[in-house]
């Protein structure tokens, strides 16, 4: 590989790591698995060459590395998942325990990791990319996706209404 | 979502979720770099598993072949062969003939019909080589064998031993025999001389004594 080339992979990382990272983030949830997804996507295309003739590097990246990140998972299933990374999510602490301690964030990582994975999955990656990425990246159609994020925000409403109103019941 | 549907909580559910993955702490681009270029450098090109199928599939195309012309070949049916050429009568006759003598020996000598025959069939299978089916020793392929190996009957057998066994001139004298079979028979004119003193005593004391 020239040194024009070893420069332009490097641009390559520079720009897409991160953004590969949270994608699989959304999907595994767990630092090291994730890092280990985007890693397994860059280094196919450093081995392929494939890189050079990426159109959208960013939608490329994002499609590969969700499927990535979904293999590491079915993966993971079989061998016994990781548990997610305990500072990051509040499900471990329960949803209820972190409205009563008025910690809102806390709360709202808590209410993202109790919906199902069908519908988080889009609601984080709608952090990063707009509906019709995310629908390309998850080869979904993009009403399916629309869809999937109404009724993720509806499904934290109503969450965080009946939370509430049993934090006031208690107070 | 229309922009005046969305609620004090819509906005805080969108800040959350720029700060969810946020807070997750990623290897800096430059480290993972450092990383992927490594496992580049040490593992090398996977061979694409159809790689192993190009000399593969042409050596197992030529096995398949062989065996398929190797099995034509056995299949193919062989020419009827004349298995049993008649030989000359004194080479098989002189066993089947002591086999003869032997079994009229046990005969004689009161054995068991079964014992009999079981020595007959150990007999026959001994004697001549042209009984036994050519095929039999390499069993595969079985060929046709003409004509159909059967032992020789007791007429056939006394008859052999006659030729092989008898004296030339009484095979003579049966043959000459055999040629004259139609003619009318002749008997030679008897010609009796008298009786002398001697005879006539003798004969005279035989009337006496009966």
């Amino acid at each position: 590989m020239s040194s024009e080339d070893e420069a332009a992979f490097a641009g390559l990382m520079e720009r897409q790591w991160r953004f590969a990272c949270k994608v699989a983030w959304a999907v595994l949830r767990n630092v090291a698995d994730s890092e280990d997804a985007a890693q397994e996507v860059f280094l196919k295309l450093l081995r392929s060459g494939g890189w050079r003739d990426l159109r959208d590097e960013r939608a490329f990246v994002a499609r590969a590395a969700w499927r990535a990140a979904v293999d590491r998972m079915r993966l993971d299933r079989q061998r016994g998942p990781l548990p997610p990374d305990e500072e990051m999510a509040g499900a471990d602490a329960g949803p209820e325990a972190v409205v009563v301690a008025a910690d809102w964030e806390r709360a709202m990582r808590g209410l993202i990791d109790s919906l199902p994975e069908e519908f988080r999955q889009p609601l984080v990656l709608s952090a990063e990319m707009n509906s019709r990425e995310i629908a390309a990246a998850m080869s979904v159609p993009e009403g399916t996706v629309r869809r999937r994020l109404m009724r993720a925000r509806q499904l934290m409403r109503e969450k965080m209404a009946a939370l509430e109103e049993r934090r006031y019941a208690r107070g | 979502m229309h922009e005046d549907d969305r609620t004090e909580f819509d906005d805080r559910i969108d800040a959350a979720l720029r700060r969810y993955a946020d807070a997750a702490l990623f290897s800096e681009p430059r480290v993972a770099l450092a990383r992927v270029r490594m496992l580049a450098d040490q593992e090398p090109q996977r061979r694409s598993p159809w790689r192993v199928w190009v000399w593969a599939a042409p050596g197992c195309a030529a096995v398949l072949i062989a065996a398929f012309a190797l099995w034509m070949l056995l299949r193919v049916p062989q020419a009827a062969q004349i298995a049993w050429t008649p030989k000359a009568p004194g080479v098989a006759s002189v066993v089947r003939h002591a086999d003869l003598q032997q079994g009229s020996e046990k005969r004689n000598t009161g054995s068991s019909s079964s014992l009999r025959h079981k020595q007959q069939r150990q007999s026959f299978a001994q004697q001549d080589n042209s009984f036994a089916r050519p095929g039999a020793e390499r069993r595969l392929p079985k060929q046709e064998v003409f004509p159909t190996p059967e032992p020789l009957s007791l007429e056939e057998q006394r008859l052999l031993a006659f030729v092989t066994q008898a004296p030339p001139d009484v095979k003579k004298q049966v043959i000459e025999a055999q040629q004259h079979l139609g003619d009318p028979i002749q008997i030679a004119a008897l010609k009796i001389r008298p009786l002398d003193e001697d005879e006539k005593q003798i004969d005279s004391t035989r009337k006496d004594l009966r």
